[in-house]
C-alpha cells in the first residue's frame, strides 16, 4: 500500500510527486521526516498522513503544529480525505493521492493529429511564406496603375506578413505558457495556407459575381463560407496548440468565431439602407478569359428594369 | 450686407458713363452731322456726350419715378420665429394685385405652407400679406396676390415683344432697405441652343433682386431676374414665359395640398417634352477611341472633352467626352432636378497588361454618384440592376442601371447608368449618364436608345 503526495504550485499545478511504500508519512521541516518541506511556516513535525486500517481511507493528523492544517481552506485537526482534496500547511500546498482510485482512461490518439504532422516541416512553412509574399506582391502589382517598383512595394507587403504572423506567434506562446510544445512551424504553415485559401476564395467570388450577378442569397453564402473558414482556422489552431477534449475545443472555436463575426454582421445590419447619394453596385470587371456566361440582349435588360421601378416605389412607402 | 450696399451705390454712379459709351445708336446721327473743322467735331462730340448723358439719366429717373410703387420686396416669414428667412423682389402686373416673382423666392413656402407666410414690403415701407396663386417651377416663376388692395394700385406694363439685340435694358430689384435698385445692361438676345430659354444679361444681378422685372427703355417688362446661387452670370427669364403665367391671372388661390401636385404636373409635362425631343430622332454619333458614341445627341446640350495625353508618365490613354444640359430646375433648398449628363471615357492600357488593365478599369467605374444633391427627405435610396448586355451592334457591356424615386412626386425618378465594354483585353469604353426627374417611360426609352447607340468602328 503506497501513499503518493503531490506538491502543488499556487495555481494547483503539480510540481513534483513523492511515492512512499509505507502506511504512514510524516511531513514537516525536520530532516527526520519522510517528506521534508523547506517552508518557514511549517513546524519541524507538522502533519502525519496515514491509512486508516479499518476503512482503508487516507487521513491527515495535525501534530500540534503552530499554523495548523487546512483541508480545502478549512482548519482541521484530523480529517479523512477524499480524492482531489487540497491540503495547505504553512505556505505549501499538497495533494494526497489514493492509489486505489482508478484513473481516467487515456484520450485516444486522433488520426487527425497524425495527419497534421506534415504541417510541421520548416521547409514547407518557409516555402509557403514565400508563396504568400509572392501572392501579395502580385496582387499589389495588378492593382497598380503607375510604374511598379518592387523595392518600394516590398516593405508594406512584408509588414502585412508580419501582421499575419501575430496569430501563429500568439498561439505558439500560449502553448508554451501552458507547458506544451509550441508547434510554431505548424501554426505558421496553417496561417499561410489560410491566407492563400482566402485569396483564392476572393478570386472565385469575383468570378461568380461577374458572371452570374447573383441576388442577396449570395451575400448569405459569402457570410456562411467566411464563418466556416474562420471557425475552421481557429479550431485547427487550437488543435495544434493545446491538448483539449473535442467538446471544449468546439466551444472555444465557436465562441471565438462568434466574437469575430458578430461585429461584422451587426455593422452590416445597422448600415442597412442608410441614405446614400451613391448607389451600391458591384464594379468588378474581368478580362474576356473569365467571361464564362452569355450576355442578355438590350430589350431583355430593359424588360427586367420594369420591376426595379416597382421596387423603388415600395421604398417610398417605408 | 454692407458690401452689397456699397456695391450698388457704386454701380449706380457708373450707370451714366456705361450707357453713354455703349450707346452707339444714339451717337450715330449726331456724328453724321459733323462735317466742319476738327474743333467743331470735338465740340459736337462733347455735345452729343452731354445729350446722351441727359437721355439715360432721364430714362433711369423715369423708371424710378414711374414704377417705384409697383415694385416690392418679397419676404418669406417663418412663423415660429416671426422673422424673415429669405427675401427676393417682385413686381405688380395688374391693378387687381397680382405680383410676379421667382419660384425659388417662395419655394420654402411651397414646401412647408404651414410653417411660412409670404409678405411684401413696398417702397413707402408699407407691408402686407401675399397669397400664392400659381407657380411655374420650370421657368422659376411664381404668381402671388396681395390680400388687401390699396386705393391706388400701379402696375408694370408687359412688353409685346423682345427688344432688338444690343438695346439697353434695365434690371430692377428691391433687395435691401434701399428701396428700388436699377442695374443697366444690354439685351444680347436669347441663348440659341437652350432647352429652358434664358436671356443672357451683361449686368450683375444680386441675390435679393431675384424676381424683379427687367424692363426696356419704355419701362415695359420683358423678363424676370434669376440670380440663384450658382449662376455667376445673370440670366433672365424671357417674356414668353411670363405670358404663360399670366393665364392664371384671374385664377383662384392654390390650396396648400394643390401645390405639390401642380409642381409634379409641370415637372412631368416638362420632362415629357424634353425626352420627346431627345428620343424622337436618331442620335448623331462621333468617334471616341475605337468606338462610336452618341455624345452630342441634341443641340441644347453642351459638350466638353479631354484626355491625359499630356501626362507622359501615364501607362494608359484616357479620352473623355462629357455632355450636359446647362440648366436645371430649382425645386427647393439646394435640390435641383431636370438635369441630364452624358459621359464617355475611352481607356487604352496596352502597357498595363490584361489583368492590371481590368483592375484599373474596375476602379474607373467605381463610385458613380447622383448629379443632384437630393437628400433623404427628397428621394429614396438607389436600387440597381446589373447584367452583361449585348446590344444590337454586338457590343457587350457590363451594365449597371440604378434608380431612385422622388418621395414628394409620383412617377418621377433619378436614373444613374454605368456600363463598361468587355470586348477587348486592353481597351474599354465606359459609358455613363444620369437623368434627374424623369418618368419610367422616358427613362426606359432613353436607356434602350442609349445602350443600342454604341458600336465599334
Amino acid at each position: 500500500m503506497a501513499i503518493v503526495l503531490e506538491l502543488l504550485s499556487r495555481k494547483n499545478i503539480p510540481l513534483k510527486h513523492y511515492k512512499f511504500e509505507q502506511d504512514y508519512v510524516c511531513v514537516g521541516r525536520d530532516f527526520n521526516n519522510d517528506l521534508r518541506l523547506d517552508d518557514p511556516y511549517v513546524c519541524p513535525s507538522h502533519m502525519l498522513v496515514a491509512i486508516d486500517p479499518e476503512s482503508g481511507k487516507l487521513m491527515v493528523n495535525d501534530c500540534q503544529s503552530t499554523n495548523g492544517i487546512k483541508v480545502n481552506n478549512k482548519f482541521v485537526r484530523q480529517a479523512t480525505l477524499n480524492s482531489h482534496d487540497i491540503i495547505k500547511i504553512g505556505r505549501t500546498r499538497l495533494r494526497i493521492i489514493d492509489t486505489k482510485v482508478p484513473l481516467v482512461e487515456a484520450i485516444p490518439l486522433s488520426e487527425l493529429e497524425e495527419n497534421m504532422s506534415w504541417l510541421n516541416q520548416s521547409f514547407l512553412a518557409i516555402c509557403l511564406s514565400f508563396v504568400c509574399l509572392g501572392f501579395l506582391l502580385l496582387t499589389k502589382y495588378l492593382g497598380s496603375v503607375q510604374e511598379f517598383n518592387l523595392i518600394k512595394a516590398l516593405p508594406s507587403e512584408l509588414g502585412q506578413l508580419a501582421v499575419f504572423s501575430l496569430w501563429p506567434l500568439s498561439f505558439a506562446i500560449l502553448a508554451k505558457v501552458v507547458k506544451k510544445e509550441s508547434h510554431i512551424v505548424s501554426q505558421f504553415s496553417l496561417t499561410w495556407l489560410l491566407v492563400l485559401l482566402t485569396n483564392t476564395l476572393i478570386l472565385l467570388q469575383k468570378i461568380a459575381i461577374f458572371n452570374i450577378h447573383p441576388g442577396t442569397w449570395f451575400i448569405w453564402l459569402e457570410l456562411l463560407i467566411f464563418a466556416l473558414v474562420v471557425g475552421g482556422f481557429i479550431w485547427l489552431s487550437l488543435f495544434i496548440a493545446f491538448h483539449q477534449t473535442n467538446h471544449r475545443r468546439n466551444i472555444i472555436a465557436c465562441s471565438m468565431t462568434f466574437i469575430i463575426l458578430a461585429p461584422i454582421y451587426a455593422l452590416g445590419f445597422l448600415n442597412n439602407d442608410e441614405f446614400d447619394s451613391r448607389p451600391s453596385y458591384n464594379p468588378v470587371l474581368l478580362p474576356p478569359t473569365y467571361n464564362l456566361t452569355s450576355a442578355v440582349p438590350t430589350d431583355k435588360f430593359i424588360g427586367n428594369a420594369n420591376s426595379l421601378f416597382t421596387q423603388v416605389d415600395k421604398l417610398k412607402i417605408k | 450686407m454692407v458690401a452689397h450696399v456699397i456695391y450698388f451705390v457704386e454701380s449706380k454712379q457708373n450707370v451714366n458713363r456705361l450707357t453713354n459709351v455703349n450707346n452707339p445708336a444714339k451717337l450715330a446721327p449726331l456724328i453724321l452731322i459733323v462735317t466742319g473743322t476738327h474743333i467743331l467735331r470735338i465740340l459736337i462730340f462733347m455735345l452729343s456726350m452731354f445729350c446722351s448723358l441727359a437721355h439715360s439719366q432721364q430714362t433711369a429717373q423715369n423708371l424710378f419715378g414711374q414704377y417705384r410703387t409697383a415694385l416690392y420686396q418679397i419676404k418669406i416669414i417663418e412663423l415660429e420665429s416671426g422673422n424673415k428667412s429669405s427675401i427676393g423682389s417682385g413686381f405688380q402686373i395688374d391693378t387687381s394685385g397680382n405680383v410676379v416673382t421667382n419660384y425659388h423666392v417662395v419655394s420654402e413656402y411651397v414646401y412647408n405652407p404651414d410653417k411660412f407666410r409670404i409678405e411684401y414690403l413696398a417702397h413707402d415701407g408699407s407691408e402686407g400679406q401675399l397669397q400664392l396663386v400659381d407657380v411655374d417651377v420650370i421657368n422659376d416663376l411664381a404668381l402671388v396676390r396681395k390680400v388687401a388692395l390699396s386705393e391706388q394700385e400701379s402696375a408694370f406694363p408687359i412688353a409685346q415683344s423682345l427688344p432688338k439685340q444690343g438695346s439697353a435694358i434695365y434690371s430692377l430689384g428691391n433687395p435691401h432697405d434701399l428701396g428700388m435698385i436699377v442695374v443697366p445692361g444690354t439685351f444680347n438676345g436669347l441663348k440659341k441652343s437652350s432647352f429652358y430659354q434664358r436671356i443672357h444679361f451683361t449686368g450683375s444681378i444680386n441675390p435679393g433682386m431675384s424676381g424683379g422685372p427687367v424692363v426696356n427703355e419704355l419701362g415695359e417688362v420683358m423678363g424676370v431676374n434669376v440670380a440663384t446661387a450658382g449662376n455667376q452670370i445673370g440670366f433672365l427669364i424671357p417674356l414668353a414665359k411670363i405670358q404663360g403665367l399670366l393665364t392664371s391671372q384671374n385664377a383662384q388661390v392654390l390650396e396648400n395640398e394643390q401645390l405639390k401636385p401642380r409642381i409634379q404636373e409641370q415637372l412631368l409635362d416638362n420632362q415629357n417634352k424634353l425626352f420627346a425631343l431627345l428620343n424622337n430622332h436618331t442620335w448623331p454619333t462621333s468617334v471616341l477611341g475605337e468606338a462610336m458614341i452618341p455624345s452630342k445627341i441634341t443641340d441644347f446640350i453642351s459638350c466638353w472633352g479631354g484626355s491625359n495625353t499630356s501626362d507622359k508618365e501615364a501607362l494608359y490613354l484616357s479620352v473623355e467626352n462629357r455632355c450636359q444640359l446647362d440648366e436645371q430646375i430649382y425645386l427647393h433648398n439646394g435640390l435641383r432636378t431636370g438635369g441630364l449628363e452624358l459621359e464617355f471615357e475611352w481607356l487604352d492600357g496596352k502597357s498595363l497588361g490584361e489583368h492590371r488593365f481590368y483592375n484599373f478599369y474596375s476602379q474607373s467605374i467605381t463610385g458613380a454618384g447622383a448629379s443632384n444633391n437630393a437628400t433623404k427627405t427628397d428621394v429614396t435610396n438607389f436600387r440597381c440592376q446589373q447584367d452583361k448586355v449585348t446590344n444590337i451592334n454586338g457590343v457587350t457591356n457590363k451594365t449597371v442601371f440604378c434608380l431612385r424615386a422622388y418621395k414628394e412626386f409620383d412617377q418621377l425618378y433619378d436614373v444613374l447608368f454605368v456600363a463598361a465594354t468587355l470586348d477587348h483585353t486592353h481597351q474599354g469604353l465606359i459609358s455613363h449618364y444620369t437623368l434627374a426627374g424623369v418618368s419610367k417611360e422616358s427613362a426606359l426609352v432613353f436607356t434602350q436608345k442609349f445602350m443600342d447607340a454604341i458600336s465599334w468602328q
